[in-house]
């Protein structure tokens, strides 16, 4: 029986219903793994008879005169005195009867997530995904997994994988000469390319971080047994930009050796007195603990005298300035008002040259003129003392460092006069002021990368779409009153007496409506997303971890089609070490060959990679890493990248020799169920106790079974002398009238 | 809020509206005229005490409701839709107006009326009064109203048949309360007026084996009395399903049975005739079967004899030695000797939708009519 119970004041009074209301619960096992179709708000319209109750607590509605509180009423709905749902029940039309729309409070999860990202989920946590991206940090990472907690109690794992993006390391324990032979020499220095380049790998993060966050974030509750499995999974942190576009600006502070020069005079006019370097009245000064530099126009001294002819210049350099992406430096330098934040100036410097000096040529100061004070009507950015103070930004576009970093000022003073044969410059002097930052961009954090903003970007939607079509997870309603859900694989729900294990049912009233082919699919395809790594396409056209049968086409193709959104990545045997293998993170198309004759490779960027991550001790084959310009680290350990681990595979087909394949662990069951002929659908009607129809815990007393009793989607079901699981059911929640459709256990 | 209602006594038969015709207000300004644009219209409904149950707020607000046509010199508004749902539920977790016959005294009542009372405003005008109106679930016939106005409404007539070892009474409305006492109910002050009937001349016939209740044209609570022939039926639904068995080999086919039934609902039907009744009685018969509410009280051959008078002190009965002893309220008296005292009381609907008057001139003495009342609760009880 349906009661709609509706807010009237402060209380909730029982509507009139006409007793005909059923509320149909439609689950569908193919839709389960489908994770917007499990969160979809509850939506049902109701017929509300026009009862004298039901018109008080609706509040006259249809009549124009009356004064309403508006058409959306708070609402509970009970079935057979069971809190089913909680919402407003919208009333928006009168006839015969009022016609009432219930929806329930739950958000569905599409209208949550949208279209975010998982990066988006970490947003919050920007401070704390952070690590630095340095030599010596290639030298750590490459060889152990480390942890950052983050303050949701998350913890993230990284690691630098053993893999190169953009060439094939060479291993060669007697030819040390050889290109890319990344053996560990202690003679080798930053002038050779034979150790493993910063600028050549990427760190990877553990796959459960950003599930367990995700989950967390979005204040899910979730039981998932495998996810145990899965703590050595970690996703490719393989963006193409090291640094996000809303990286922030890095504020230039700290300043040494300010110093003051003249260094041009021009003096024909005679007997105008030219400033020297310590008159007050133009000089460029530093307040060093603000950062901010000021600098000031000449008043009204010498009314006859300009000095910012066309503005003021400002020079900028970093010393060693690289990236620790490879290619060029890419960083942006902003000349700011130091009070309105208004951008004078902006620049990108984008060069190989390590010293290169950037001018700010000119940089117009709004209320300039020829003759001081200012000219009338210009909104001047000068204030009344004829000053103006600004300060350097930094914005690096890719991952840069430096070690040091100096700034200039130029000012102009001059005085030009026309005479009989034009005008003539008479009087002119430049001053510049100077100071150096001695810190490199270590220090502010300017060499740290994001270990979630380096992931490739991926709609949480389709992470978590895709994490259940790898692993064929139902999603499963626990009954708990606090919404907890099970995503289980096919293993999981064969699980001994656990509170999410399939449980057989004995239904004694089921009756037969027709039987059917249970199979409309001709060809099934398995696959990841279609990978452009090196190694991702076999010679016959197949891909790798992939899986597709029949491989040719049939004519009339019915494709059962499971494709996920993740890449995986094949090991490659070109790299001849004893104890490590390594895979090709680029590529096969469009190398360059460089002087030394090795070729370089396209990385390949924004692929959502999993892989294992397995320790491996070199036992003496030690590989190197570069160090500084004379020296590169020994490396004794590496962490291999593997699609498989524990026997268990990333690949959906049979790989090599390893065939315990996604495919094998989570699909063979059904799907050769449905190729076997004798695999009928079955449509039943049973008509569902009271008890059967929802989920019930009686049973949990210890020493019994954990697995609650009533209709569970991912019960086995007996009908008579037969065994069937659940394809589709439709149930009657009011009458317990129930349409399965059923498949055939063998 | 416009205004603290100014309430005025129900003191005449223009402040009784029955709800179930039209209630309409035209609300006009100071002059009459047409310049009035627009009204708001507060109007308070409650039951209860006239003065101390007044609700502080109002229950209906028609906000600045404006005129039709330029000419118009009036706004009409039109109460009965929301009189009547504060009649039947002004409590909203039960349904008014209620009957409970009693074997030993007046049936207890509750719920046949509320009062209402209207506050407006007119454009820029002082807030003014409309008084205080009680109204009841009772409804005029289509001649009472005339050239714009209700004329009065007709009282129903009084002929009535009595039947032996019934308790009888009337109810009518009551219009010398006073506003400070008054209260909505029967009763000390009551705006129903509940009169005990002790007919000289009761029928004598036997056999009658139920009385029916009904509210009446003017809303209160009446009673008919069919003195002909009584049928009880009972109506039964059920759902069977067929059974599966596990190990079909090893069923007992004399022990299992192999179909079950679901839920059973039976639904008492009752056809009652009313026997020859006078020409002057269909009055009667008309408003029962236009009643919007009807119980069927059916009663067993039992009647109190001398054994049960006396007093009762929490339900047992003791001989009257002290005058301090208190009575509880079903105590038997002297004057209950020789009434019905088991019965069952069941609420009804009635399913006779056609009503041919029959008249001496056309049908001579055989003026007689047959009802069917179909209980409105399933026989086994299913509340939840």
């Amino acid at each position: 029986m349906v009661q709609i119970y509706v807010k009237y004041g402060t209380d909730f009074y029982l509507l009139d219903l006409e007793g005909k209301e059923s509320i149909n619960l439609k689950t569908t096992v193919r839709e389960l793994n489908d994770i917007t179709k499990i969160f979809a708000p509850f939506t049902q319209s109701f017929k509300i008879p026009l009862t004298h109750k039901n018109k008080r607590i609706i509040e006259f509605f249809g009549n124009e005169k009356i004064l309403r509180n508006g058409n959306e009423f708070e609402a509970k709905i009970y079935i057979s005195g069971f809190l089913f749902q909680t919402g407003i029940l919208t009333v928006k039309e009168v006839a015969k009867e009022y016609s009432g729309n219930f929806a329930s409070n739950a958000t569905g999860l599409s209208d949550l997530i949208g279209d975010a990202t998982v990066q988006d989920a970490f947003k919050p946590f920007d401070d704390q995904t952070q690590i630095r991206w340095d030599l010596q940090t290639l030298k750590d990472s490459l060889q152990t997994i480390k942890n950052i907690t983050l303050t949701n109690g998350i913890i993230l794992k990284y690691g630098i994988p053993f893999i190169s993006n953009s060439r094939t390391w060479v291993y060669d324990e007697n030819n040390l000469s050889i290109v890319d032979n990344i053996k560990h020499n202690q003679n080798r220095n930053s002038n050779q390319e034979n150790f493993i380049k910063l600028s050549e790998v990427r760190p990877a993060v553990n796959l459960m971080a950003i599930m367990e966050h995700v989950i967390l974030f979005y204040k899910l509750k979730v039981v998932c047994p495998i996810f145990s499995e899965l703590n050595d999974l970690m996703v490719f942190c393989n963006a193409e930009n090291l640094i996000t576009q809303d990286s922030k600006a890095i504020a230039i502070e700290n300043y040494n050796s300010f110093s003051v020069n003249r260094y041009e005079t021009k003096d024909d006019f005679g007997n105008i007195d030219l400033p020297d370097n310590s008159e007050v009245r133009w000089l460029t000064t530093l307040n060093q603990t603000t950062g901010f530099w000021k600098v000031k126009r000449n008043l009204n001294s010498y009314p006859n005298v300009s000095n910012w002819f066309n503005g003021f210049d400002v020079d900028i350099q970093f010393n060693n300035l690289i990236s620790l992406e490879g290619g060029n430096p890419k960083v942006r330098i902003n000349v700011t008002d130091a009070t309105t934040g208004i951008i004078y100036g902006s620049a990108l410097i984008e060069n190989s040259n390590l010293n290169t000096v950037y001018r700010f040529q000119d940089i117009p100061i709004y209320g300039r003129g020829f003759f001081n004070p200012p000219i009338t009507g210009y909104n001047s950015q000068l204030d009344s003392n004829g000053e103006v103070y600004f300060k350097i930004e930094i914005l690096p576009e890719n991952l840069v460092s430096w070690s040091s970093f100096s700034i200039r000022t130029n000012q102009d003073f001059r005085y030009d006069r026309s005479g009989a044969f034009g005008s003539s410059r008479v009087l002119r002097a430049k001053f510049e002021s100077k100071a150096t930052n001695t810190q490199s961009s270590e220090n502010y954090g300017g060499d740290k990368i994001n270990l979630i903003t380096t992931l490739p970007k991926i709609k949480t939607i389709d992470f978590l779409k895709s994490f259940f079509k790898t692993f064929n997870i139902l999603i499963v309603n626990s009954g708990l009153e606090d919404g907890t859900m099970y995503w289980l694989t096919p293993n999981d729900i064969k699980a001994y007496n656990q509170p999410y294990s399939s449980r057989i049912e004995t239904y004694d009233n089921g009756v037969l409506t027709n039987k059917k082919v249970a199979n409309e699919y001709n060809q099934y395809l398995f696959s990841h997303k279609k990978s452009k790594y090196y190694d991702a396409e076999y010679g016959n056209g197949t891909r790798f971890g992939s899986l597709i049968y029949p491989l040719t086409p049939p004519k009339n193709p019915t494709k059962f089609e499971v494709a996920t959104e993740f890449s995986i990545i094949k090991q490659n045997n070109f790299f001849k070490h004893p104890y490590a293998k390594t895979c090709l993170a680029f590529e096969k198309e469009g190398a360059t060959v460089e002087p030394n004759g090795s070729n370089r490779y396209k990385p390949v960027f924004e692929e959502f990679t999993l892989f294992y991550l397995i320790r491996k001790e070199l036992k003496g084959a030690s590989l190197g890493s570069e160090a500084t310009n004379t020296s590169n680290f020994k490396i004794d350990s590496i962490l291999e990248p593997d699609f498989h681990n524990n026997g268990k595979s990333l690949a959906f087909g049979a790989e090599d020799i390893i065939t315990n394949s996604l495919y094998l662990n989570y699909y063979k069951e059904f799907i050769e169920r449905l190729l076997n002929p004798n695999c009928y659908q079955s449509d039943f009607e049973v008509v569902l106790k009271p008890n059967e129809i929802f989920i019930n815990f009686s049973n949990q007393i210890q020493g019994q079974s954990n697995i609650p009793t009533g209709f569970r989607p991912q019960n086995e079901i007996i009908i008579g002398e037969q065994i069937y699981t659940l394809v589709d059911s439709t149930i009657d929640l009011t009458t317990g009238k129930a349409k399965l459709k059923l498949i055939n256990n063998g | 809020m416009l205004g603290i209602p100014i309430l005025t006594n129900i003191d005449s038969r223009d402040r009784l509206f029955l709800a179930q015709s039209p209630i309409h207000f035209n609300l006009q300004n100071n002059a009459g005229d047409s310049t009035i644009q627009s009204v708001t219209v507060e109007v308070y409904i409650w039951r209860g005490f006239q003065t101390a149950d007044l609700p502080s707020t109002p229950n209906i607000v028609f906000n600045n409701i404006k005129k039709i046509s330029p000419s118009d010199n009036y706004i009409s508004i039109e109460l009965s839709e929301q009189i009547q749902a504060f009649i039947t539920s002004s409590n909203l977790n039960q349904n008014n107006p209620q009957w409970a016959y009693n074997a030993t005294g007046k049936p207890t009542t509750s719920g046949e009326g509320v009062y209402f009372h209207i506050v407006y405003k007119v454009d820029s005008e002082s807030v003014k009064q409309l008084g205080t109106y009680f109204a009841t679930m009772g409804y005029r016939y289509n001649f009472e109203q005339k050239g714009g106005r209700y004329l009065d409404f007709i009282d129903p007539e009084t002929p009535r048949r009595y039947a032996k070892s019934i308790n009888y009474d009337r109810s009518f409305i009551n219009f010398s309360t006073e506003k400070e006492t008054s209260q909505s109910g029967t009763g000390l002050n009551g705006m129903i007026d509940q009169v005990d009937i002790n007919p000289s001349n009761r029928e004598i016939q036997t056999g009658v084996k139920c009385l029916i209740g009904y509210i009446n044209r003017l809303g209160v609570w009446d009673t008919f009395t069919p003195f002909g022939k009584f049928v009880e039926a009972i109506d039964s639904k059920r759902d069977d399903f067929a059974l599966n068995f596990r190990n079909p080999l090893n069923v007992n086919s004399q022990i299992q049975h192999l179909k079950t039934v679901g839920a059973v609902k039976g639904n008492r039907k009752f056809t009652i005739n009313t026997s020859l009744i006078d020409e002057n009685n269909n009055y009667q018969i008309q408003e029962l079967l236009q009643s919007l509410k009807l119980y069927v009280v059916i009663f067993e051959d039992e009647v109190f004899e001398t054994l049960n008078i006396g007093i009762t002190v929490d339900s047992t009965l003791i001989s009257v030695d002290n005058d301090s002893i208190t009575v509880d309220s079903d105590t038997v008296r002297i004057q209950n000797i020789g009434f019905y005292s088991k019965f069952e009381q069941i609420p009804v609907k009635c399913n006779t939708t056609n009503f041919v008057k029959k008249t001496k001139l056309n049908d001579k003495s055989s003026i007689s009519y047959t009802f069917e009342f179909e209980s409105t609760n399933n026989y086994i009880n299913d509340i939840m």
